[in-house]
This record gives C-alpha cells, structure tokens and sequence, in this order.
C-alpha cells in the first residue's frame, strides 16, 4: 500500500522533522543533555544537520515548490498555523522520548535547581515538571 | 518631472535591467526558483528562531536570545499590520501587468509595493540582529537575496524591496519598544513557560 502525502501533510511534515532537527542541534551546542535523543553531544549534532537538511531538500526536490495559494499552494495564515503544529509536535516528541530513554541516567532534579530549559542540563523534562508541580502544590 | 516620478522611472529600468538576466542561464534560474519559494526562506528563519530560543549557553545569552525570539515574532504581526494597511491605500500593479518580462514565479495578485515577504523577513533578521549579531547579519543577506531572487523572478520591482526593508526595520524597531513596555507581561509569560519548562 502507497500512502500519498498531501502538500500540506508534507509541509507539517517537513516542519516536524527539521524542528526536531534543530532542537538537537541547539541542545548539542548548548549542552543541554536532557534534550539529547542521542547522549553523545557530536552524533547529536550530526543527526541534528541531517534532520534539519534531508527534510528541506526532500520537500524542495522537484524545484521551489511556486504554487499559488488559490491553486493548492499554502495560505500564509494556515503556513502559520503548520508551523506552529508542526515545532509542537516536534518538542513534545523530543521532551516524549527524552524523558523515556533517559530516565535512568539522571536522579530526580534537587529542590534548588534551576527553573526551565536550564533544568534539562541535569534531568529529563518528566522530572523536571513533576518537581515545578510538587513544589507549586506545596 | 515630479521627484516620484524619477524614482518609479528609475526603479522601472532597474527592475527591467536585473530582470533581463532571467531565462539565460538554467542553473541560476533554477537557484532563483528555490530561493524566491513562498517556503524555503520563511521556513528556514522560522527555525533559526527555534534555535535561538533553546540553543544558548548561559543565564544571559538565554535571555537576550529569547527575547530575540519574542521581538522576531511581535515584529512579523507588526510588519504584516504595516503591509495590510498600506496596501489599502496605495495599490501598486505587479511589473508582469505592465512589462514583457521573464516570470520565474506564479503571478501574485496583491500589490506590489511593499514587498510582503521581504518586509516579514527583515523583520525577523532586525530582531535577531539585536540579540545575535552575527547570525542577525546572516539573515539580512539571506533576506536581501530573497528579495533579489524576487526582482529576477519578474515579481517585485527594487523600489517594493527597499519598501519592504524599511517596514520590516520599522516593525522590528516597534517591536522592541513594545515589548520593552510591556516588561511586565513579559516578564509573567516567561516564568509560565519556565515552569512548563519551554523557555
């Protein structure tokens, strides 16, 4: 069986990867490990490059992609909107699948650690939120 | 000869002059196909953002990159605002309406001045310029050639890219203002999104 994109499932799709792409790239420069799908900082990094380019070139292949909006090609608005969809599903899949496949490696997050993505140098995102709600609740 | 008129004229001849160019070579043709894309340099800026928002070392480059980011996104809404208003008040036909030329792009039936996507994504670069200077720079000559590709595409003239420079420079200007008026507000949503642990 043949599954055939939309352009539009194509472009949330090229959104998706690339974001996943870029969110591994900036937390290998960064060094924030709780982000890392991958624990080695320079694979990441590289994984980081492909997903970002291989998305972009699959998408831009057949030529720049001119389509009117009024002849199947993206309206800016629902663009916007793809966009958006697109680098959600990618950060709660990264924060999914880090909180999954790193649980191990790190011990819940100390009472004194800091607020927000700089918590994710030293635990996952589950940890991480869980103790903001325990201590919010306290 | 009225001052604006001199300018639309030489603006024409530019437009016709660079526009020239298209069709002779395929290989820059096609090059100008995927940078002139509705996509491609939208979609890539939009990323360089989500790179900026989680990609940082340290308490303060975290902060001047994320707002940045914010002043980026205020700054496309103001930009857009800009460009909506001032194509109620002044249409400008596309050079294809008037002129023979080497269309490379789909024919646009908005006003051609000021350029949308030129005014957008300079707005994006201003901001980012002001947090990020070398990655700022970087996108001003990725949006400069963007609107480049679009002149050669046959679908805005220079003067609508210079239009589209100075709106997107306003808007990231208003931008930074407002949000640094509304420090407070900003202020609340930053400790929100930390505590869901997105900024």
């Amino acid at each position: 069986m043949v599954f055939t994109l939309t352009f539009t499932q194509e472009y949330l799709l090229l959104i998706f990867v690339s974001a996943t792409g870029i969110i591994q790239l900036a937390a290998s420069y960064g060094q924030i490990r709780g982000l890392l799908i991958i624990q080695n900082i320079y694979i990441s990094a590289i994984l980081g490059i492909l997903l970002v380019i291989a998305p972009l070139l699959a998408f831009f292949w057949s030529g720049g992609r001119n389509i009117p909006d009024t002849n199947g090609g993206i309206p800016g608005a629902l663009q916007f909107v793809l966009f958006l969809s697109g680098i959600s599903l990618a950060i709660s899949f990264t924060y999914a699948v880090t909180s999954i496949s790193q649980s191990h490696r790190f011990s819940a997050p100390a009472v004194d650690t800091p607020k927000g993505l700089e918590s994710l140098r030293n635990t996952t995102f589950a940890k991480a939120i869980f103790k903001n709600i325990c201590t919010f609740w306290k | 000869m009225h001052l604006l008129e001199i300018i639309l004229e030489i603006d024409e001849k530019a437009f016709v002059w660079i526009n020239s160019w298209a069709g002779s070579t395929p290989i820059i043709d096609g090059l100008v196909e995927w940078l002139s894309s509705d996509y491609l340099v939208p979609v890539t800026f939009s990323l360089i953002l989500l790179g900026l928002w989680f990609g940082w070392r340290g308490e303060e480059m975290r902060e001047r990159h994320q707002f940045g980011v914010l002043m980026a996104g205020l700054g496309i809404g103001i930009a857009n605002i800009f460009v909506k208003t001032s194509n109620s008040l002044y249409f400008r036909p596309r050079p294809f309406d008037t002129y023979e030329v080497n269309l490379l792009f789909y024919p646009p039936t908005d006003s051609s001045f000021p350029a949308n996507p030129i005014a957008v994504t300079i707005a994006m670069a201003s901001a980012v310029w002001l947090a990020n200077r070398k990655i700022g720079l970087t996108m001003y000559a990725i949006a400069l050639a963007y609107g480049f590709s679009r002149i050669y595409a046959g679908v805005f003239y220079p003067g609508d890219v210079a239009g589209g420079l100075l709106f997107g420079i306003t808007a990231a200007y208003v931008s930074n203002i407002s949000l640094k008026q509304l420090a407070i507000v900003r202020n609340k949503l930053l400790k929100l999104a930390r505590f869901i642990i997105l900024a």
